[in-house]
């Protein structure tokens, strides 16, 4: 029947679009490809000048800043959505629910803005200055924390990434609490357990592969977020010297390089970070998605 | 001699049908008298509804479902690969369903909408065909003045009256009526039941229903079926005075 | 108290002491018996863990609501920033002048709305059919085989790349190939963007409709295209119109596709093959110059955008209605 043929053209444009995707990537990222080969993913040189190409530090960029915004968003996440499906009243809970999903429609470039003439001076004013001296005496954590009070850098990255992946990761653990059978937290507390226990204890335990699945899918955003990102890391190709060091990530470095990217090597590397992080993504999402279905079916 | 036609509506011959690799009518074997009501009853999951859906090959919207055998309409099989007129098929073998589904338009045009599809009336020829449909569901004193009102905001007994309207209006010659019941208030369904009593003069209505009662009511000939088997046939009164088969007997005590 | 005391609280049995049930006293007496000890440390070693279980519990409370708290004050702040720098930006000839160079002051930020109305609206006028279609074909025509489940995962994957990615790729095929940034690669990279999004909006939509609503219809012996036109469609309308409204308020914020796509214009082209001015890229590229006039006016179209997407999700959703599903 012809109506449903061109429902199934539809359809199927969606598979076609993501092979000539996959296709186009290759076929444009084949000089450095065939070129540098896996030394490509293993070189730390970045310079354009002398046509070699690393993503090393591109790569370590966007894992480090994704791994800080993990580090600081899934606490908040997971006691927002708590409160949120377990302590607060019905109509306050979906008000805050709303707030909460339209921090998601900011666009990411006003995050990215925000972060360049608000949140970096911040920290380079009132939290830098007092944070580097205080660590310089303590070994490790010296070198952690080290660099200078510029404002930019990798832990404002991070920060900025945190905020950014908050209200996503807020959002399906909140759908996972609450989809979950009440009578589980019934259970905990006829026995007399605290609402901390009965969550920590029961809740928890009884969602953790969505709660992971949860977390991942955040990762995923955070690995490929460009805007936002690209403002506050200050784009320097250095291997990581400190959290108050400017640096680099995969995104960042496409998004503020692409325009002066020159010859036929350039743009191919440039390409073939898009690749690796598209490659990142894919695996990060379908392992969210595995856990976050198992999840809700648990 | 072949009473298919003269005094039989449907006939069923060695039907098997199944749910994907799950078999779940075995080798049923039934036939239907023309204006009589023929009640289906068994426990949930008996077959009952998958039966009747059969018979107007509504399963063929899902595609793991398959059924083999004969289903005999006017000489035809109607389940066979080769039989290809099913639109025309579903006009003269019309249902309703458990829930009341009327669609999101208003009264008049819930009945329209099919007849326009299918054949070219004029503006009042198709207000009578309308009206007439209305009457035999015994709605039509009720929404008379308010055709243009929304299907949906009908009571739950009347939208399942609007639905029987909607199919009568095809003016099919068989009714598969699916639990048409449950989902509404006892005076509504006092309703409906009256509603096939007076039906069956012009039409063969088979009705799946749980209710016992509702089949003590209504039905001509009562089917026993369980876990895809019809276990028992009969004449009404025989049916519920004289049960024969173990499981049967089971299931009226069961009540 | 009677009875001798040592420093580990060792009562003698014999004597008596005053506590709360007198089973105790019965105890007591008998030769084989618990020691009075075990009963006094277990109430109170019970009602410390009960004190130290309340606590924790309270702290936890007020952690959550902490976090709240913080994440509310972050928003304020980033919306107070948007609003105090946007104000500081505007200008009477913000919405009728076109864009300055950079550096300069004055102008408006006139060819960047329209650009973005544009280059949005042509996007999803064309994403919403096809991604509905691709919708229905999943809903309306379940077949057996992989196909549709592979068009669901890729569905899902394309809704999840990184758009920066997508911004890549059209960048390859189009614009390397066409030489130009253009007006229809943008469109193009949108595209990829919006298509995904309504078709996960129109299958969740459709597939919450009563099946029996199908079936009826399906029995009345109508064509299927009429039953998804007349019926279907029109149940599921205000949830695909939801979805197609959110999905234009996505993309209008978008700045990586176009960055690598259409770029921008400094000057009020409208022409499909060149590159066309709108008001993620112009942010950017204001955003980041070393002029404070040029930050302001990125300040001001940031107002501007902020309001449009924030003022349309809030029209779409209401304060109180929830929508079931989420998008990204």
């Amino acid at each position: 029947m012809m109506f449903k043929l061109i429902t199934k053209l539809c359809a199927l444009l969606i598979v076609v679009v993501m092979g000539l995707l996959i296709i186009t990537f290759i076929w444009r990222t084949l000089p450095t490809l065939t070129g540098e080969g896996f030394g490509f993913i293993w070189g730390l040189n970045w310079n354009p000048v002398t046509n070699q190409f690393g993503a090393l530090t591109a790569i370590l960029g966007t894992i480090i800043t994704a791994a800080i915004a993990i580090v600081i968003a899934v606490p908040f996440s997971f006691c927002i959505a708590v409160l949120l499906t377990e302590m607060l009243p019905e109509k306050l809970s979906a008000f805050f629910a709303r707030v909460i999903e339209l921090m998601a429609a900011i666009p990411s470039i006003i995050y990215g803005m925000w972060g360049l003439f608000f949140f970096a001076p911040f920290m380079a004013l009132y939290v830098q200055p007092w944070l580097i001296p205080v660590m310089k005496p303590i070994p490790v954590l010296n070198f952690v924390f080290g660099g200078l009070p510029i404002g930019v850098g990798i832990l404002t990255a991070g920060i900025i990434l945190a905020i950014m992946i908050l209200p996503l990761v807020t959002s399906v653990m909140r759908e996972l609490f609450a989809s979950s059978p009440y009578l589980l937290r019934e259970a905990g507390y006829s026995l007399g357990a605290t609402r901390r226990e009965v969550i920590m204890k029961i809740l928890l335990p009884h969602t953790k592969n969505g709660v992971l699945g949860a977390v991942i899918l955040g990762l995923g955003r955070a690995l490929g977020e460009t805007m936002a990102v690209t403002f506050v890391i200050g784009n320097s190709h250095s291997v990581f010297q400190g959290l108050f060091m400017p640096g680099t990530t995969i995104s960042a470095t496409i998004a503020s390089e692409f325009q002066e990217a020159f010859g036929t090597l350039y743009p191919s590397a440039l390409l073939e970070l898009g690749l690796i992080l598209f490659v990142m993504s894919f695996i990060i999402l379908a392992i969210s998605r595995f856990l976050i279905n198992s999840g809700k079916r648990g | 001699m072949d009473k298919l036609g003269t005094e039989l509506a449907m006939r069923v011959k060695n039907l098997n049908f199944y749910y994907g690799e799950r078999q779940a009518l075995f080798d049923v074997n039934v036939e239907f008298k023309k204006h009589h009501v023929t009640a289906i009853i068994g426990h949930s999951g008996s077959g009952k509804s998958t039966l009747l859906r059969v018979l107007n090959r509504i399963y063929e919207l899902y595609p793991e479902q398959s059924a083999k055998g004969e289903v005999n309409y006017k000489g035809e099989n109607i389940i066979s690969k080769h039989y290809h007129d099913v639109e025309k098929l579903r006009m003269k073998v019309g249902m309703v369903f458990q829930k009341p589904t009327p669609f999101p338009m208003s009264i008049y045009n819930n009945i329209a909408f099919a007849l326009k599809n299918n054949e070219r009336l004029s503006g009042q020829k198709m207000k009578e065909r309308v009206k007439k449909a209305l009457k035999q569901s015994a709605l039509w004193d009720e929404v008379k003045d308010t055709l243009k009102k929304g299907g949906s905001e009908l009571s739950g007994g009347q939208q399942q009256r609007l639905c029987m309207a909607r199919t009568l209006a095809m003016e099919p010659d068989i009714l598969l009526l699916d639990e048409p019941t449950s989902a509404l208030d006892p005076v509504s369904t006092q309703q409906i039941e009256e509603l096939i009593l007076q039906l069956k003069e012009k039409y063969t209505i088979i009705l799946v229903t749980h209710n016992l009662k509702q089949a003590e009511r209504v039905a001509d000939t009562v089917i026993f079926m369980k876990d895809g088997h019809i276990k028992e046939m009969n004449e009404k009164r025989e049916f519920f005075d004289n049960p024969r088969s173990k499981s049967l007997k089971a299931y009226l005590a069961h009540i | 108290m009677s009875g001798q005391m040592d420093g580990n609280l060792n009562i003698e049995k014999h004597e008596y002491t005053v506590f709360e049930d007198n089973e105790h006293l019965k105890r007591v007496k008998k030769k084989k018996s618990v020691p009075p000890i075990k009963k006094i440390t277990k109430k109170r070693v019970r009602k410390t863990v009960r004190k130290k279980r309340v606590l924790q519990d309270t702290l936890f409370t007020i952690t959550c609501y902490a976090a709240l708290s913080i994440a509310l004050l972050v928003l304020l702040f980033i919306l107070g920033t948007v609003v105090e720098k946007g104000l500081k930006g505007m200008s009477w000839t913000l919405f009728f002048e076109n864009l300055p160079a950079i550096g300069m002051s004055g102008g408006g930020i006139k060819n960047a709305i329209i650009g973005s109305v544009l280059v949005s609206g042509i996007a999803i006028i064309i994403a919403t059919p096809i991604g509905v279609l691709a919708a229905t074909y999943l809903t309306e025509f379940p077949e057996k085989g992989v196909v549709q489940s592979v068009v669901r995962f890729l569905n899902d994957i394309l809704l999840s790349v990184p758009s920066i990615i997508i911004g890549l790729f059209i960048f390859a095929l189009v614009v390397k190939t066409t030489g130009t940034y253009s007006v229809v690669a943008g469109i193009l990279a949108l595209l990829m963007i919006a298509v995904p999004m309504i078709v996960r909006t129109s299958e969740d939509v459709m597939k919450s409709l009563p099946p029996n609503l199908r079936e009826a219809a399906v029995s009345l012996g109508v064509k299927r295209h009429t039953i998804t036109f007349a019926i279907i469609y029109r149940s599921a309308r205000k949830g695909i119109i939801t979805g197609a409204i959110l999905a234009l308020a996505r993309i209008a914020g978008e700045t990586a596709p176009l960055l690598f796509t259409m770029l921008s214009n400094q000057f009020a082209s409208y022409s499909l093959f060149k590159p066309m001015a709108n008001l993620p890229v112009v942010m950017y590229q204001y955003a980041m110059s070393p002029y404070e006039n040029s930050q302001n006016l990125a300040w001001a179209a940031a107002l501007v955008v902020t309001v449009a997407i924030l003022g349309v999700n809030l029209i779409v959703r209401g304060v109180f209605n929830r929508k079931p599903k989420k998008i990204k």
